[in-house]
């Protein structure tokens, strides 16, 4: 068998022959029993390899081993940079904008709680009810302890405030 | 939901994307994905357990670092197939255990001459196998190659890469491809032809 007329016959069979090749070599194999015999050899061969898939061989080991060994290749050939459970660093505007949009939100909250509050404390005086409404506004406070006797001090406790004061007395 | 299964529904487009940004996170995902066909791949052009384990590994971390050279001209898999094949020809070259029959009178001298290599066509040897049989005894003869003639086999019939690119991945001649290829698949149906005929006797 010529070895150049072999290798042809098999680029032939790949697709990697151009077209003037590809009839040149057929009309070469119209006179070479051989050259038939073995394109017909690779025919086979190439359909039996492409009838069915390639066997199956999982991964031997569990992810988080394998990714374990991954991770510390990295470390080790990045160095510092190496390969850990977290998103990348973020560019420093982003991470301006991370802390400044909740801060702006929490501004707008405050602003408008203010705003509101000046509303009402202009609706109370332009209604005549000013004294109506800051009692409303006012700490309800209310004893929660009574004078003792002996021991000179008074107490108070805010609920609304979340505040307990206490007067202690000289006498 | 464990903080490892955030990309668990992602498109691999988006899981490419975050991780060529340094997202290691989606670069686990894409592990998980393909970790099984990577190693697969490994594993079926070195043939040594331990071995593929560790190329697999190499190849991936070999990934990481060359990601965002990855345009997506091809999908992931075939590209990180390629990366993986790459390392497996490094390990191989490194291991210098290439043993190639580059002409037809080395092949002469190892296995009796080309003639006696081509099987006999007049009646289909594998009639009659069971799928999975036949795949087993292909995995089988494909274990006998040699490495060489393996990676060969390997690229162009199952990753189905032309003569160029198996020949930028060899660092050799396109001439020495077809050379290789012809060769590997001569020994792969004298194996193959071996074995089904020594299963109808047994």
């Amino acid at each position: 068998m010529n070895e150049a007329l072999a290798i042809r016959i098999q680029a032939y069979l790949d697709g990697e022959l151009s077209r003037e090749a590809s009839e040149q070599l057929l009309a070469d194999l119209d006179s070479n029993v051989e050259g038939r015999e073995l394109l017909a050899a690779l025919q086979a061969e190439n359909a039996l390899l492409s009838s069915v898939s390639e066997k199956e061989y999982p991964l031997p080991v569990v992810h988080g081993y394998f990714w374990k060994g991954i991770a510390e290749g990295i470390a080790r050939e990045t160095g510092s940079q190496g390969l850990s459970h977290h998103r990348p660093a973020v560019e420093p505007w982003k991470r301006w904008l991370s802390w400044l949009l909740p801060a702006a939100g929490a501004a707008c909250v405050a602003l408008v709680g203010i705003q509101q509050g000046w509303i009402n404390g202009a609706s109370g005086k332009m209604s005549g009810d000013g004294d109506r409404s800051k009692l409303r506004r006012a700490p309800s406070f209310h004893e929660v302890d009574s004078r003792q006797q002996n021991a000179g001090f008074i107490s108070f406790r805010s609920e609304s405030e979340g505040v307990s004061v206490v007067w202690i007395s000289n006498d | 939901m464990s903080e490892n299964q955030s990309y668990e529904h992602f498109d691999e487009s988006e899981v490419v994307t975050a991780a060529q940004a340094g997202d290691s996170l989606a670069f686990e995902e894409l592990v998980r994905r393909h970790g099984d066909k990577i190693f697969r791949r490994a594993l079926s052009m070195l043939r040594d357990e331990d071995t593929a384990l560790d190329m697999a590994q190499m190849a991936w971390i070999k990934a990481w670092k060359r990601l965002k050279q990855f345009q997506g001209d091809s999908s992931f898999a075939t590209w990180m197939t390629r990366v993986t094949i790459n390392v497996c020809l490094d390990h191989i070259r490194k291991m210098k255990r290439w043993k190639f029959a580059e002409s037809i009178e080395d092949l002469d001298e190892n296995s009796g001459g080309v003639e006696r290599k081509l099987p006999v066509v007049e009646t289909n040897p594998t009639e009659g196998l069971e799928r999975e049989e036949l795949r087993e005894k292909i995995d089988q003869a494909l274990g006998q190659l040699s490495e060489g003639h393996r990676a060969v086999i390997v690229m162009h019939t199952f990753e189905e890469m032309a003569y160029k690119e198996i020949a930028d991945a060899m660092d050799c001649s396109i001439g020495t491809v077809m050379s290789r290829l012809f060769y590997a698949r001569r020994n792969l149906a004298s194996i193959l032809q071996r074995m089904l005929n020594e299963g109808e006797t047994s």
